[in-house]
């Protein structure tokens, strides 16, 4: 029952502030109701066992018969780190957007807590259609705290937002009936269990396009493709970025972009093989264009969440070709920049929200000289401007130096343009940097009349984890790697036949 | 105490210096600032003369002291530990950079008592040493790099430490920049080694290089050593990526002292000559290596001729003085570099304090046009500054002159070297005299045009006694390494003690001759030879003569222009790469994301739209219209079925 | 022949029976009373009552899948599952009628009768075995609902809507009609179940077969409205009272569906492949026709109209994979929770716009949801649900119907029907979103201040809830259609 608790909790708790009665005190509720949460979710460490690649804590229970659809979580290494990243960004989450969000204050919170099922079900669910579901719900809350509590053209970016999504999903549902299908002529009786897909051999035939792998292997990954989002499927990110308030902005970069590469490794390597080895190029081409891409746009936007957006898209690509490297670094260093990614990322819209609740504004042109006013604020930001391009001893290093490290084995000049994007990555981080901390004072900052205020308590609270998970990651990254090694280690030994097991059952 | 426990002590003792300023750095005055991170570093220099110590106790082959801190990242077949190498290189270089670290955060002391960020000041310095010491000890090249990033990070900080200069925050930005260019092939060149030989471990990597040459450009060792070496270039501000260290002046002057003059923009050779092995493994490289070097030397030098901020003359000099020891480096005299890098970590330290003394003497004033005649006013600074001229322009005894004239000798003698790579060695010897003794006689020398309202005055002594004890290691400093030849002729004919000491870890030449004296004495001959005449010259020009160089400038304005603008190189890449990326990344977004992409995305609603408004103009609310949609409807599809 | 009628066909038909009487009791009373109304609560609670009688009868003598009258009227799953459907939706049409400023007080008893009979005549209709009784049971439910629409107390649309009603679905009879007599004439039979297993080598020797099911089939086209014998659902739904809208949208849509599924059943398809591929067509055509009108309609009623075309095209499919599968029974089983899915949604969604109608002609525009979010939140969330429903969000129970439909194309290899299905539903998000943008992100006065429509606010709710939950455990439901099918 843990993994349901932790997946069905934040739905309970949605349902108690939906009847809570008094709205004053909703916020401290919900901060209380998300640090439960987090606290719960650290069972997994003592009821987890780092040790197996093998599914754990499983809950398997027949749902739909005539399908073969059932009710089944799991938890594996791949999926462990990504649980406790969306259980822990939640309190800080709502403890920084304690003063953004200040009307309809329980809508958004419902739905907040909504959004965390959805995607803690999107990482354990093992049953297709049980994924997908969570899969699509995760769009609506989004959606609402997008268009609802968002800037001035929410409309607009929410509904992109929602349709780029939901197009490149509904493939993928075509595929996985289509998947289902097979079982059933595999096995006698249809099955959605992902187990039973790892089962499958589809036929693929190398250079035919339409060939059945190569066309259920399409299918998925542009779902999971748009999500990432991967070059050229990226516009809706930035608009989405820019437009949603600050709590949606770290949700959106903390965990839901992981969705997307991690069910690169839940799903589309393992069940298309070769598919995914054949047509890996185009990925690691995309990923590539993708970091050099995001880097120069991000350079030269005027606006610092835009810029940080963009950011994301460069970072996303270094995910993606980490993964479809398919090999020991790559993978490792994969999963592990989803993690910085969530943190560094996360912080970092958590900051600039703080600095806009102060000044109205995000236009980079209207700062300067920033460093003199808010010291403490100024250290902050410049330690996670760190993490974020890569410094050694902060979480960014180490992703990105086994991410680089796989791919120049799967390709030495991948390799070579990615690194690239280390360069590039410095280049506009820093020189946001300067212009926004350093030189004379801009017209926000120079303002007698309301003089800034350095960081309170509370986001000083926000803050910290951060700036600790940083520095833990960056020195001690191997209590991290080692809850995955056996996962990412059976992943890369039996690419082609790849059969997780449930730990405890032959 | 144990060798461990040492080197915790020596690598924790600044990063707490750090941390203790860095967090009380509103509570405490400057000199507690000061004084806290002085000490700091003291210890570490204190522990570094302990395990050189230890070093001694050892026997002559297995002196090394390797500690492991555990594991840092192991993924698959990569394993990387927190360890630490003290072996007798690294145990040189940690004094240098404690001793002289040391003496700088003295002087700093004195030189930013007035400055209202003066504890962050310091707790950046301690940062620095910090990472240094990483840098240096690091037995991987991973563990390395994370000193070698760390180095930059700080480099970066105090570059910018004025921030509100908007400038000096974009130089800082421009080092910091310029420095990832060669981290990134720094990091490729770890993967080329990782990927062939499986391994980061500097110790290993050693022992696997073969001992037969590689010839080819393609090969794996030439390729990985080329892109380290790019690395270099970047950090220790080698062609093409040296652009970045003249405007890192922008820093306070102890912080060019200490990290743009003695210890980090070494790095590079230093990381060269620990993995001296494998680089010797690569003829094709160290020729590549060589040639840099030599061309630094005297581009470097022959911009530092016309510059006249004292401060960029002695950056520009600083450049090309890496660049012999690249050139040392590249003709595979490994010592000879390291040699030359520790005596040039003492003069030109020296003189960069001097300067600083200087600086601080003619408030805040740079320019040496309105100095001279300074002698009087600072006889301190003066007569150390003069031991360092001496040193530097290789006047024989000083030691500056051994350390130049064996790299000089072997570029010439040895087989990976050639007449031609002497040739530039001595040509930039003769500029580096030239240039040199310009800027003592434009500072001290000649008739003051001190403008009046400034009233020079000598520095405080805690600024004094650091640059007394770098005079002095100026001085002494070439005696550990004394040229064979000489050593020959001189009572007791003492060896050279460095060379033996890091005979261990330093491979041999290959094919390296028994030399006879005669070439050698030559050859120094030469080299000291024109060195004197080109500072006579300096010297009359820049008391005498004034007038006269007007008028030469006069006649060669355009190539004087040029050599002034620095061969306009900046221009160059700001005109032919940056700005034109940025106004790429502007039109990619403009274009590619906002007219394409979403364009794309637009159009697709809009068919959808059209197809809507179509259907729309066809339900015009007609019945009888309606009713020929249904008969026609029927038509077809009875037709359809019928007809096949 | 000779007529025999035994207890079993009356207990069989007693559902007929049971509404027919219970039409008849608040006209009786109105005459009693000397034309005069009684209280219109009365009239409903007897009419509902009459439903739920029916209801509860079919349950237990229908569904038995035994004929009454030498095999002309049948009462199998099909019977009872839409029945029930069918039933349902015409009890939430009337409580909407109830409500419904075009609609309450004068006349309600006779409103009531005709709706009562109408669903009669549905339920003949989907218990016909016999072409002649199809044909009786859909005019006998048009008819009755071209003078519902006539009677709305709105003057213009109605009448309008009702006149184009009345012409084109007599036109679509006469088309049936004709069908029918070419194939009696063809074949010499009219009844299904003789015709079931002589149909696929009557049509492919006999061309006058082949040409008289194609015109039946195209009458059906009409009544379920697939493009282009679409045309008229947008003018009537938006012209029509909206109750009536709901019970044309839900009840009619289900019953002509299922007596198309008894012909689809007579598996024409697989005889007559180009019959199979224009009916495919159809399908695509009538999805997109469907959707893409809708993106540009502002108002309300109107894009539901185009929304029910579209969704046509989706139970279309059903019904085409219906008709070759050979274990058709999942796929009519599919073709059946879609139906009941989509009239939950359907009548949920109406019954919202009927209560915001002020006055009978007040047309409802999307804009006019503005601010309704901060007025009614209850509500508009059920209307939010209702959209994310139709445009096949999971977890709710328009995900699931989409998928057991599509599962069902899919397992007979229509996939590129799924793939244009899905895509479809892509479109289909866009103005499904609208409503939900407009009533959450813009501002606004929504003016519910007339809206105390109690009885509908209630249905809505119920029908809100059931459109969320039910799709969780839509695995039972199907498999009881399933079962009830074979």
């Amino acid at each position: 029952m843990i993994l349901s608790t932790v997946v069905f909790l934040p739905i309970l708790f949605a349902l108690i502030i939906t009847l809570w009665p008094q709205k004053s005190s909703l916020k401290p509720i919900a901060l209380g109701f998300s640090l439960a949460h987090f606290i719960f979710s650290l069972i997994l460490f003592q009821s987890f066992d780092p040790s197996t690649a093998q599914l754990q804590l499983v809950e398997r229970h027949m749902w739909i018969p005539k399908f073969g659809i059932q009710y089944f979580l799991a938890l594996d290494g791949i999926s462990f780190w990504l649980i406790l990243l969306t259980t822990f960004l939640a309190p800080l989450i709502l403890l920084a957007s304690w003063k953004s969000i200040e009307e309809k204050v329980r809508g958004f919170l419902v739905c907040f807590f909504v959004l965390q099922t959805a995607m803690l079900g999107s990482f354990l669910a093992f049953d297709a259609i049980l994924f997908y579901i969570f899969w699509e719900l995760s769009l609506i809350p989004m959606y609402f705290i997008v268009g609802i509590w968002g800037g001035s053209r929410r409309i607009y970016a929410t509904v992109k937002f929602f349709i780029y999504t939901m197009a490149g999903s509904v493939l993928m549902l075509v595929a996985i009936i289509y998947m289902m299908y097979l079982t059933q002529q595999a096995f006698g009786q249809m099955s959605s269990s992902l187990l039973d897909f790892y089962k499958l051999n589809i036929p693929f035939i190398g250079n035919e396009f339409f060939s059945m792998q190569t066309l259920l292997f399409f299918a998925f990954a542009l779902a999971f493709a748009i999500k990432v989002p991967l070059f050229p499927l990226h516009t809706w990110l930035p608009d989405a970025h820019v437009e949603a308030p600050t709590p949606g902005s770290v949700v959106l970069a903390g965990v839901m972009l992981k969705m997307g590469t991690f069910c690169y490794i839940r799903w589309v390597l393992p069940l298309f093989p070769e598919a995914s080895e054949y047509w890996s190029w185009i990925f690691v081409l995309l990923g590539v264009i993708g970091i050099i891409y995001g880097a120069l746009v991000a350079m030269v936007q005027p606006d610092i969440k835009k810029l940080v957006a963009y950011s994301s898209v460069s970072h996303m690509g270094y995910i993606i070709i980490g993964l479809f490297a398919m090999n020991h670094q790559g993978l490792q260093g994969g999963l592990y920049q989803m993690l910085n990614h969530g943190i560094s990322t996360g912080a970092l819209f958590i900051l600039i929200g703080m600095i806009y609740e102060r000044t109205h504004s995000r236009e980079i042109s209207q700062y300067g000289g920033l460093a003199s006013v808010l010291p403490n604020f100024t250290i902050f930001f410049f330690i996670i401007t760190l993490s974020s391009i890569a410094v050694p001893l902060t979480n960014g290093f180490v992703g990105e130096f086994l991410i680089l490290l796989g791919v120049y084995k799967y390709s030495p000049w991948s390799a070579g343009f990615a690194a690239t994007g280390v360069v590039l990555g410095a280049a506009y981080m820093l020189w946001m940097f300067k212009r926004v901390f350093y030189g004379e004072k801009g017209p926000l900052v120079a303002d007698e009349k309301h003089p800034l205020m350095d960081l309170n308590l509370r986001e000083v609270f926000v803050l910290v984890p951060f700036v600790v998970m940083v520095f833990w990651m960056g020195i001690f990254p191997n209590t991290f790697l080692k809850f995955s090694e056996a996962s990412v280690d059976y992943l890369v030994k039996n690419k082609s036949s790849y059969q997780l097991t449930v730990k405890g059952e032959q | 105490m144990s060798q461990t426990a040492l080197i915790s002590l020596l690598l924790a003792s600044p990063f707490i210096g750090f941390l203790i300023n860095g967090f009380r750095r509103k509570h405490h005055s400057g000199n507690v600032a000061g004084a806290i991170a002085s000490v700091a570093v003291f210890i570490s220099f204190l522990c570094s003369i302990a395990l050189w110590i230890e070093l001694q106790g050892l026997p002559k082959d297995a002196r090394s002291i390797l500690v492991n801190f555990g594991s840092w990242i192991s993924v698959g077949g990569l394993n990387v530990n927190f360890g630490f190498l003290v072996d007798q290189l690294s145990s040189l270089m940690i004094l240098i950079i404690t001793g002289v670290g040391f003496l700088i955060h003295l002087f700093s002391i004195g030189y930013m008592h007035h400055d209202p960020g003066v504890a962050k000041y310091f707790a950046y310095l301690n940062f620095f040493i910090f990472n240094m010491l990483v840098l240096v000890l690091g037995d991987s090249l991973v563990t390395l790099f994370v000193g070698w990033e760390g180095v930059g990070l700080a480099s970066y900080l105090l570059i910018g430490f004025w921030f509100t200069d908007k400038d000096k925050a974009s130089a800082g930005m421009k080092a910091f920049i310029t420095n990832r260019i060669g981290d990134a092939a720094f990091l490729i060149g770890m993967f080329i080694f990782f990927t062939s030989f499986g391994t980061l471990n500097i110790q290993e990597l050693n022992a696997l290089a073969p001992t037969i040459a590689e010839s080819t450009w393609y090969g794996i060792i030439t390729l990985g050593t080329l892109f380290l070496f790019i690395g270099a270039t970047g950090k220790s501000a080698q062609i093409p990526l040296y652009v970045w260290l003249p405007d890192a002046m922008a820093g306070p002057t102890p912080v060019s002292a200490l990290i743009h003059a003695a210890t980090m923009v070494t790095a590079g050779v230093y990381m060269i000559v620990r993995m001296n092995p494998l680089f010797l493994a690569a003829p094709n490289t160290m020729l590549v290596i060589a040639v840099i070097g030599a061309l630094t030397v005297i581009i470097a030098a022959s911009i530092g001729i016309v510059q006249n901020d004292i401060k960029k003359v002695l950056a520009y000099s600083t450049v090309s003085q890496l660049g012999y020891m690249f050139l040392a480096c590249g003709v595979g005299a490994f010592t000879a570099a390291f040699f030359h890098l520790m005596t040039h970590a003492f003069f030109k330290a020296l003189m960069f304090l001097g300067s600083g003394s200087v600086i601080h003497a003619m408030h805040e004033e740079q320019d040496i046009r309105k100095m001279g005649g300074l002698k009087k006013y600072l006889p301190w600074t003066h007569l150390t500054f003069m031991i360092g001229w001496l040193a530097i322009i290789g006047t024989p005894g000083f030691s500056g002159f051994f350390s130049k004239d064996e790299i000089l000798w072997l570029s010439w003698h040895s087989p990976l070297g050639h007449w031609s790579l002497w040739g530039l060695g001595v040509l930039g010897a003769t500029m580096t005299a030239f240039y040199m003794t310009r800027l003592m006689a434009l500072t001290f020398w000649g008739e003051s045009r001190v403008p009046k309202s400034t009233h020079p005055h000598e520095s405080s002594p805690i600024m004094l006694i650091p640059l007394f004890v770098l005079a002095a290691l100026s001085v002494v400093g070439g005696y550990v390494g004394i040229p064979h030849v000489i050593g020959a002729i001189l009572p007791g004919h003492p060896e050279n003690i460095l060379a033996n000491w890091l005979g261990p870890i330093i491979r041999p030449i290959p094919g390296i001759t028994e030399a006879e004296a005669s070439t050698e004495w030559t050859l120094m001959g030469i080299s000291v030879g024109l060195a004197l005449i080109s500072s006579l010259t300096a010297y009359t020009l820049y008391t005498k003569k004034q007038e006269l160089v007007r008028a030469m400038t006069e006649k060669i304005r355009p190539v004087y222009e040029l050599v002034y603008k620095k061969y306009l190189v900046d221009e160059f890449y700001f005109g032919f790469i940056i700005n034109p990326l940025v106004r790429i990344s502007e039109n990619i977004w403009a274009y590619i994301d906002v007219r394409f992409i979403d364009k794309c995305t637009f159009w697709a609603g809009d068919l959808i739209k059209g197809g809507g408004s179509f259907v729309r103009s066809l339900q015009n609310g007609n019945l009888q219209q309606y009713a020929m949609y249904i008969g026609l409807g029927l038509v077809l599809t009875l037709t359809f079925v019928m007809m096949r | 022949m000779n007529f025999t009628i035994d207890m079993g066909d009356v207990l069989l038909i007693s559902p007929m029976i049971a509404l027919f009487l219970s039409s008849l009791v608040p006209l009786t009373i109105k005459v009693l009373k000397g034309n005069a109304e009684q209280a219109p609560i009365a009239t409903l609670t007897q009419a509902l009552l009459g439903i739920i009688a029916a209801a509860g009868l079919l349950v237990s003598f229908g569904g038995g899948g035994n004929t009454a009258f030498n095999g002309v009227l049948a009462f199998d799953g099909i019977t009872l599952t839409t029945g029930l459907i069918a039933l349902a939706a015409a009890a939430g049409s009337l409580i909407l009628m109830f409500e419904n400023p075009a609609t309450r007080g004068v006349q309600f008893s006779e409103l009531v009768f005709l709706t009562l009979s109408s669903v009669l005549g549905m339920l003949i209709l989907i218990s016909a075995l016999d072409l002649l009784m199809i044909f009786i049971g859909l005019e006998m439910m048009s008819l009755s609902l071209y003078i519902m629409i006539g009677m709305s107390h709105e003057q213009r649309l109605s009448k309008e809507s009702a006149f184009k009603y009345f012409v084109l679905g007599s036109l679509a009879s006469a088309i049936f009609l004709f069908g029918i007599s070419f194939i009696f004439g063809s074949s010499g039979q009219t009844n299904i179940l003789q015709l079931l297993d002589t149909t696929v080598q009557l049509v492919q020797t006999n061309r006058l077969f082949l040409f008289g099911l194609v015109l039946v089939v195209v009458g059906f086209c009409f009544k379920v409205s697939v493009a282009p014998f679409h045309a008229w659902t947008p003018d009537v739904y938006q012209g029509a009272p909206t109750p009536h809208t709901a019970f044309m949208a839900t009840a009619v849509k289900v019953v002509s569906f299922a007596a198309f599924l008894r012909i689809i059943a007579l598996r024409p398809l697989v005889a007559s492949e180009s019959l199979f591929d224009i009916l495919q067509w159809l399908a695509v055509i009538t999805m997109l026709v469907g959707n893409t009108a809708a993106i540009l309609q502002n108002n309300l009623k109107r894009m539901l109209a185009y929304s029910s075309i579209s969704h046509s095209g989706y139970l279309l499919v059903g019904l085409l994979t219906a008709g070759i599968s050979d274990n058709g029974s999942f796929a009519a089983s599919s073709v059946i929770f879609y139906l009941f899915a989509y009239s939950l949604m359907t009548v949920g969604a109406f019954a919202l716009v009927s209560m915001m109608e002020k006055t009978e002609d007040h047309t409802m525009e999307v804009d006019d949801l503005a601010g309704f979010a901060k007025k009614r939140p209850a509500l508009a969330m059920c209307f939010a649900i209702f959209m994310l429903s139709f445009a096949g969000m999971p977890p709710s129970i328009g995900f699931f119907s989409k998928f057991y439909l599509f599962n069902a194309a899919v397992g007979e290899g229509l996939i590129w029907l799924a793939v244009w299905g899905v895509l479809n539903s892509v479109i289909s998000v866009y103005y499904y979103l609208r409503p939900v943008v407009v009533m959450y992100m813009k501002e606004g006065e929504a003016d519910v201040s007339h809206a105390g429509h109690f009885a509908t606010a209630f249905m809505i709710i119920v029908t809100a809830a059931l459109t969320l939950l039910l799709g969780v455990v839509s695995g039972p439901l199907l498999a009881w259609f399933e079962s009830s099918l074979i």
